[in-house]
């Protein structure tokens, strides 16, 4: 097939984000086995696709598990709402998990988690974080390549119920990457 | 000197095959072509990058064999026949949950048709993010890698769904600029 009509960016992200309907989908597909440029620029969008799911800094007791039967090095540590508690990412360490304590999670309809450093910079927002409503806790996963983040990091964690206001509670974590 | 496949047609290329029985140069250059479609429809339905590289094992086998056979029947069309062993394949491998297991031609070497494929540098992923609005960033987290729906990022970001997808799609377009610039 000649690309007369090649595929949109548009169309390429929603493929990748599972946003068609089945007929636009099959078209894209039919596309892409015919066309040698949108199969290029398709492998492009998924790069990113892909790399986004290798960067998520708030997980779950699942993904958690997950990681922990890879076999990986991990490193667990507690911290509680408003104190300020430094750590250091050693060398032999894959994951660092920061177990944000003491939050009451039982009636939460929804947990938010905002990565900012402390001069209020935003990095990352989490608007849906996963959550277990009995353990009390949220669960970051901090890698090594968040080194090309700003050290002082802050954690603000706002847990959303029903009919009352967020409550929020925040952790201040410097962080210092061994090299 | 060999012919230079490179400049045939599918369909004259599957012809060579079916007429020959067998047509190694043929085969490989078919092989080439489609590997890289199969592989990327593979990580799209199974969402894993082993299970797409057997799932191009499998359909390029298949591909084979069928040629061989003569089972090819409108060899102009063949990118839809081999569109189609995807679908099928990739739906058995994905409702069975079982991986699929290659058959008769299972020497195939996947590895030698496949362009190598490097993975993003993440920290030029990390940096460029940064020049993203936060906004944006949450959209593309959300669509990648929580999976949600445009709806459903719409109610959660309070703004309406075509929204979504315009910062979605301008978003990547910047990631891919900031990432060519940064190579």
């Amino acid at each position: 097939m000649s690309c007369a009509t090649p595929l949109t960016d548009e169309q390429l992200v929603a493929y990748w984000a599972d946003d068609l309907d089945e007929a636009a989908l099959a078209q894209v597909e039919e596309h892409l086995f015919a066309c040698d440029e949108c199969l290029a620029n398709a492998t492009h969008v998924q790069q990113v696709a892909q790399a986004f799911r290798g960067l998520p800094p708030v997980i779950s007791h699942a993904e958690l598990a997950a990681l922990r039967a890879r076999g990986l090095t991990i490193v667990d540590n507690d911290f509680i709402a408003e104190r300020r508690t430094p750590v250091t990412f050693e060398r032999h360490v894959d994951f660092m998990i920061h177990h944000l304590t003491g939050l009451d999670l039982t009636a939460a309809e929804r947990v938010e988690v905002i990565v900012r450093d402390e001069s209020g910079k935003v990095m990352f927002e989490e608007p849906i974080a996963p959550f277990d409503p009995q353990s009390g806790e949220i669960l970051i996963a901090c890698q090594r390549h968040f080194a090309a983040f700003p050290p002082d990091v802050v954690f603000d964690v706002r847990v959303h119920r029903a009919a009352a206001p967020p409550a929020l509670s925040t952790f201040c974590i410097p962080h210092v990457f061994a090299s | 000197m060999p012919p230079d496949l490179t400049l045939e047609t599918h369909a004259d290329l599957v012809r060579r095959v079916a007429a020959a029985g067998r047509d190694h140069a043929a085969e490989a250059e078919l092989c080439r072509r489609f590997a890289p479609r199969v592989r990327l429809y593979g990580l799209k339905h199974l969402r894993d990058e082993d299970r797409a590289r057997e799932l191009v094992q499998v359909v390029l086998v298949a591909m084979i064999e069928a040629m061989r056979a003569g089972r090819v029947e409108d060899p102009e069309r063949f990118d839809r026949f081999v569109l189609g062993m995807a679908r099928n394949l990739a739906s058995r491998a994905r409702h069975a949950e079982t991986r699929a297991v290659p058959t008769d031609v299972a020497e195939l070497d996947v590895e030698s048709v496949l362009p190598r494929h490097d993975e993003l540098d993440i920290e030029a992923l990390l940096h460029c993010l940064q020049r993203l609005e936060t906004r944006a960033r949450t959209v593309l987290h959300l669509s990648f890698y929580r999976e949600k729906s445009a709806d459903e990022i719409a109610a959660v970001l309070e703004t309406s769904v075509g929204n979504v997808r315009v910062v979605r799609h301008r978003a990547v377009a910047q990631l891919r600029d900031c990432l060519g610039a940064a190579s």
